[in-house]
């Protein structure tokens, strides 16, 4: 969380996370063209950065795409959540250097501008083997582009999380590209099967993780039953302490949370990125986001001060130990009393 | 996450796979066979019998390799460099079919094994990347 504007959001966390990811970065690109010069002596500099970089940013979309979903299956891999922005970042990097110097060694030589050759050089656009698979790399190195220039908080703020979020899932567009951009390109001169086979199967992982993530979420999505506006959610011996219980009323999640004593329910979604504050946990009195650490508190669903975030409350009622929360929301930031219980 | 933006989740990795994964597995299985004429076996390929026929330009000397006047084994011998980062051969069969050699690089010896009884017109280089023909050399 941060009142002013600064360049990029470091803190000493992700300043060591910043650290492993450069040092996994340069070691990769070292074990790379250490191996290509062993395997292939005669490869030029310009052939062993373009490849390099290419396939690092590649293994590298596959991890950011299988964090989300893995983070919806198991709440152990949230932690890899935390600083996903900054590996995006560095995955556009090595795209753009994979991408700068294709351009350059596979277009400049000529005497028309770059970009002209690039989008004319090839126009058998109605054949699959024979398509001009560079435009397919090109459009996905654009996406990645506006991706990785809206990714701070600032394009957050002013876009809206749910504008946000819409551009960034652009990514999937990408990687669809991408994955054409290779098996239209640099394999059809490949020779071994071993390579292509791990990046279909790598597709097909990442799309069985998303789809995974999505069944288990559609299950969460339906809503509960209600009695007069009051919804049954769950048992209070449900809810481990300083932790939460979801769910679905009227196609809005909500999460009750068990502190202390007391029960308290606020909307499930986090005003920051729309994080899902139910998988979070209390925290120094505060609800926070699993996702990246904004926290409210739990009564009233407001920022802790300084800071200026809001969500909505709702009632919430006991039967015994049955636990009943309101269909309507609160105002943003009510205050509503903690239920006690025990 | 939101609802909608969850749906929209849902659509797209559902209908995503269904339309990448084809085109993926069809662009492996209609590209051309370098299985046995790549360039790194090309140029470990000892030469095969006498040189039957050669014929030679500015940038290539092509020599038909074999024995009894059959021809084994196609020869190229690039003289200067080609400019083009993804070159593939053709030979052009006397019975007016093109075959996909294999790909050719840098300066150097190419060896490209030929059925016996296949005899070649003509060979193309041909950048794969601009779809431009790069040399065409007459064998007969």
């Amino acid at each position: 969380m941060s009142l002013s504007y600064k360049m990029i959001l470091w803190n000493k966390q992700k300043k060591v996370y910043d650290i492993i990811l450069f040092v996994l970065m340069m070691l990769y690109i070292v074990l790379f063209s250490s191996v290509t010069f062993v395997i292939n002596p005669n490869t030029t500099i310009e052939t062993l950065i373009i490849r390099a970089f290419g396939t690092l940013a590649i293994l590298m979309l596959h991890i950011i795409l299988a964090i989300g979903p893995l983070s919806r299956l198991n709440s152990k891999f949230l932690v890899l959540l935390y600083n996903r922005r900054h590996l995006g970042v560095s995955m556009f990097l090595a795209a753009f250097i994979h991408g700068a110097f294709s351009l350059i060694q596979f277009h400049s030589l000529g005497n028309t501008n770059v970009f002209y050759s690039l989008f004319t050089s090839n126009l058998d656009y109605f054949s699959l083997i024979d398509f001009p698979f560079q435009v397919l790399g090109f459009f996905a190195l654009m996406i990645l582009l506006v991706m990785a220039v809206t990714s701070h908080d600032f394009w957050l703020h002013n876009l809206s999380p749910k504008m946000w979020k819409t551009l960034h899932m652009m990514v999937y567009l990408a990687y669809a590209l991408v994955m054409l951009h290779v098996f239209l390109g640099a394999f059809q001169q490949e020779s071994s099967p071993f390579i292509q086979e791990v990046l279909l199967v790598g597709f097909i992982f990442i799309s069985a993780l998303h789809i995974a993530a999505a069944i288990k979420e559609k299950k969460r999505d339906i809503n509960s039953l209600s009695n007069d506006g009051w919804h049954y959610a769950c048992n209070v011996d449900q809810i481990p302490e300083k932790r939460a219980f979801v769910i679905s009323i009227k196609d809005e999640r909500v999460a009750i949370f068990k502190y202390d004593g007391k029960l308290s329910t606020i909307s499930n979604v986090c005003k920051h990125q729309n994080g899902p504050l139910g998988e979070g946990k209390i925290v120094d009195g505060c609800v926070t986001c699993p996702w990246h650490g904004y926290q409210y508190l739990p009564a009233e669903g407001k920022a802790p001060a300084p800071f200026t975030e809001t969500l909505p409350t709702y009632n919430l009622k006991l039967e015994g130990v049955k636990i009943f929360v309101h269909e309507h929301p609160n105002a943003e930031g009510e205050y509503v009393e903690p239920l006690k219980w025990g | 996450m939101i609802k909608p933006l969850r749906s929209r989740h849902q659509i797209i990795w559902f209908i995503m796979p269904l339309i990448v994964v084809p085109l993926l597995v069809l662009s492996i299985i209609q590209r051309p066979d370098f299985s046995k004429n790549t360039k790194e076996i090309a140029t470990s390929t000892p030469a095969i019998g006498n040189i039957l026929k050669e014929v030679e330009n500015q940038q290539l000397k092509v020599n038909l390799r074999g024995e009894d006047n059959t021809y084994q084994q196609l020869e190229v011998i690039v003289k200067t460099p080609i400019e083009a980062p993804f070159t593939i051969v053709y030979g052009k069969l006397s019975t007016g079919k093109n075959i996909t050699l294999g790909t050719i690089g840098q300066r150097g010896v190419y060896r490209y094994s030929l059925t016996p009884g296949q005899t070649l017109s003509e060979i193309v280089l041909q950048d794969k990347i601009k779809q431009t023909e790069i040399n065409r050399l007459k064998l007969k």
